[in-house]
Order: structure tokens, then sequence, then C-alpha cells
């Protein structure tokens, strides 16, 4: 009973917890079926966890941080993030912290997830514009080293084999004209597509977490010390009564000395010392 | 340890005093006609309600009509004369500074300084009298040992029809070893919850070749 008493006391008396909640919207562009990136995931992450660690000088380790986090979804796209702490102020800060960085990430990571894309166009576009470039000057400098060669191909008196030589430069020409401006017409599209994208991946804090004492969990810190000292105070007296050899019984006495036990005394307690009725 | 406890007059009815009236019938009834006059009343360590029984059981003897005489031979811690004054049935402290006055008992009987008669203390208990350890206390030992410590006491069963000594813990004192060969018989006192198993059976040995009747064991607290 005392070990109950002092356990369920002790814990009574410790710094209760706060809970601290914060509420969030996160639109994804995805059609349900599959989750293109999940917000959710982005909460607990280590990365907001790192960047949470550095703005508000935690002494936390990630790990910690990380298990003090929780994220609840529905199917909408409400996100609620739970932060516990011992301190309220630190709960509701972390809290909101964790959905700020969370949402930065994930518009940062939902829209950036075609920019690879992007670079790559970008590399091509150089290679296009220097093969049309190429195949033009080679058409120029074929005209200039053959004056009047349009005019006699035009005419028909052209050299077989000069026409053809020309013939074939103004394909090349017209062949890389056409590449360099599919080029241009695809990344145009790409980038329309990604500005989309940045705009579908959105998140927003719709509710700041404020700390509220978490009841729940100190009543059931106080069941889970008021059961351990159960079966501690359990524990300790079934040792006791182990370790016992203290004379109990009159039958121990004469087990242990051979000789009768003529006589039991009470303990002097007030019902002993009532005057007994008759009978 | 816990208080001693007397039965005073409004306790002589109560389930508490039945339990020591339920000991002196056992020890009345020990052999029949023969039943025992002087009684050693005897326990390994202190605190065990030696002297309580003592006390107590002389009590109920004495309000049978019985001459009971209770006699100190707890030469280190004599208590006898303030359990029997302080917890007196009418408050008095009449055995206590009789006693005080007297300042005589045992020790002055055995060497012959003094008779039972200039000794003996009466108690607030009808039928219940009492023979104080007295003043000269050197060497308990040799004192309980001599023959006239077998002769005294021999004297007392003509002087009473219970005779109860209280003596010294046997662990602490070989005392109550001494005495036991000039006494009638031995109750052994053994209290609730006692620990040392080892010492028991070691203190009832010693008991046991001085080749004095055991009347059996009280079992005190329970």
């Amino acid at each position: 009973m005392v070990a109950v008493l002092s356990m369920t006391a002790w814990t009574a008396g410790s710094p209760p917890d706060y809970k601290a909640t914060a509420t969030m919207v996160a639109k994804n562009p995805s059609n349900g079926l599959e989750k293109a990136l999940n917000f959710g995931d982005i909460v607990v992450s280590n990365s907001v966890a790192v960047r949470v660690k550095k703005q508000l000088a935690l002494e936390d380790s990630i790990e910690q941080l990380l298990g003090r986090i929780q994220v609840a979804s529905g199917r909408s796209n409400l996100y609620s993030i739970t932060v516990e702490d011992t301190q309220p102020q630190r709960a509701a800060a972390i809290a909101n912290a964790v959905a700020r960085e969370a949402a930065a990430l994930y518009v940062e990571l939902g829209s950036g997830s075609r920019s690879p894309m992007l670079t790559e166009l970008d590399k091509y576009r150089a290679g296009y514009q220097q093969q049309h470039v190429a195949a033009a000057r080679a058409l120029t400098a074929f005209d200039n080293a053959h004056p009047g060669i349009v005019k006699a191909i035009d005419a028909g008196t052209a050299d077989p084999d000069l026409a053809a030589q020309r013939s074939q430069l103004v394909l090349n020409e017209k062949a890389a004209a056409d590449a360099y401006l599919k080029y241009e017409e695809r990344a145009s599209q790409t980038r329309v597509g990604a500005l989309s994208s940045q705009r579908d991946f959105e998140a927003f804090l719709v509710d700041e977490a404020v700390a509220k004492p978490d009841r729940t969990r100190s009543m059931l810190r106080i069941a889970y010390a008021g059961g351990l000292a159960l079966v501690i105070g359990y524990g300790i007296v079934l040792l006791r009564q182990y370790r016992d050899r203290s004379v109990r019984a009159p039958a121990e006495v004469e087990r242990m000395l051979g000789v009768p036990v003529i006589a039991t005394i009470p303990r002097a307690t007030g019902k002993m010392l009532r005057v007994s009725q008759a009978t | 340890m816990t208080k001693p406890l007397i039965l005073s007059h409004e306790r002589l009815e109560s389930r508490f005093a039945d339990a020591y009236r339920s000991l002196r019938v056992t020890v009345a009834a020990t052999n029949g006609r023969h039943a025992p006059v002087t009684v050693l009343v005897a326990s390994a360590g202190a605190g065990e309600g030696r002297t309580t029984t003592v006390a107590n059981l002389g009590i109920v003897a004495g309000q049978t009509g019985s001459r009971v005489l209770l006699v100190d031979a707890d030469f280190r811690r004599p208590s006898l004369h303030h359990l029997l004054s302080t917890e007196s049935s009418n408050g008095s402290k009449r055995a206590d500074e009789e006693f005080d006055s007297k300042r005589l008992g045992l020790t002055e009987v055995i060497r012959g300084i003094a008779s039972l008669e200039e000794t003996v203390v009466k108690t607030p208990f009808p039928g219940v009298w009492l023979l104080p350890a007295g003043t000269d206390l050197e060497r308990p030992s040799d004192i309980l040992a001599s023959r006239r410590m077998g002769e005294v006491l021999r004297s007392f069963r003509g002087q009473a029809d219970l005779v109860l000594i209280d003596s010294p813990p046997c662990l602490e004192h070989v005392d109550a070893v001494e005495l036991a060969p000039h006494c009638d018989g031995l109750l052994y006192v053994v209290r609730a919850g006692d620990h040392d198993r080892s010492a028991q059976r070691q203190v009832q040995a010693q008991l046991l070749q001085t080749n004095v009747r055991m009347l059996g064991v009280v079992f005190n607290g329970a």
C-alpha cells in the first residue's frame, strides 16, 4: 500500500506532459490511386526534424524529436501534427515549426520533381542550336563558293553533282531547323507543366498549435505507476515471506523446540481487552 | 518490544485474561495432585513477555483464592515491583512505595539477613504477594547457585500455593539455568515473530539439561 501511494504521488507530482496540435491542409495533385508525395511522410522525415532542431536550437536528438511528433490525417487533405513536450510553449513552437518546415519541403519536393527534366532539356538546347547553325553555314558557304548555282538549278542548267550537293545541304539545314523548333515546343510544354504542378503541391497552416495538458497520459502514467508499485510491493512481500524465519504459530514453536505449547497469549488489542461475552 | 500489559480489575473479564486463566488451569493440572508450586518462568531473549507472564499468571491465580508469591529473581533488571504497582487495579503505588521503604528482598533472604515475612510486599491484587529482588545484587550467579537458594525456594512451598519466579533472559545470563534445578517446573516464554530459532533451541537444550520439569511453552503475542 505504501509503495502504491508513494509511486502514485510521485507520478502525480511529476511535471505533466503537454500536447500541441497544428492543423494543416496539404493539396496533392495525384488522383488518389497513387500518391506522388505523401505529406504525412514528410512531416515525420529526418529533413524536417533537422530543420526544426536547427531553427529552435533544440537539444534533443533527431530520434527523440521524431518520437514526439505524431501526424494524423483522414481522407481529406487535412493533417493534424501533434507534438508532446513537458513545456507548453516548446510543444507549441515545435508543432508550428514542424508544420511550416513540412509545408515548405512538400512544395519544394513537389515542384522540384520535374526540374531534372528541364535541366536535361536545357543541355540539349545548345546542341540543337549548334546543329542548325552548322547546317545553315554549310549551305551559305556552298552558295558563296558556287555563285549563280541557285539560278542554274532553277533553270535546269546546273551541274547535276553540284545540284545534288546543294539539295543535301538544304535538307540538312531544314532538318536541323525542324529539330530545334520541335525541341523548343517540347521545352515550353514541360515548363508549363512544371509551373502548374508547383501550384498543385500546396500546403499551408490552418490552425496554429496551442499546448494543452495531456491528462490522458498523466492518468495513464499514474495507473502504470500504481500497477508497477503493486507488483513491486507484492514482490517485496513474497521475498520477505520467503526470507522470514520468524516463529508465527504455536505449531512452529513445538516443531522447533520439541516442547508442547500450553498457552497462547493473544496480542493485547482492544478486542482482546473488552469484556468477553458469555455464550 | 510491546508495553507490558497487566490484568487490572477492569480487564479481568476480557479474553486476554482468559488466556492466562487457561494457562493457570494447565499448570495446575500438570501431574494432578502433585501440581508444581515453584515455577520458574524463563525466556531466551529480553522482551518476550516473561515478567508480564509472571505477573498476569499470578493475578489470575490469586483471583481463585490461591496464595501466590511472585519472586523477582531478575537481579540484573528487577521490574516486577514497578509493573505491579504502576498497573494496580485501584491505581495505587502501594507495592512500589512499600518496596522503596523496605528496600529488602530475595538477596537478603538468601543471605539470611532478613526473613520472608520481613521482605515480602503485598500487591494491590488479591492473594498476590511480591518478593522483590533485594539490594545486595553483586555476583547474582553466585547467589543463585548457592545451596541456600535451594533451601529458600523449598521453604516457599509451605508459604504459598503457587510461587512464580521471574528470571533474566537466558541468552544474556545463566541465572535461569542456575535456578531451574531448585524449581518444580519451568514455563518457557516465546514471543511470536522471534527470528533466532537456533538461539531458542540452544537455550532450550541448556534448560533441559538441568532436569527441570518442562511444563510447556507460553506462546506470547500470537
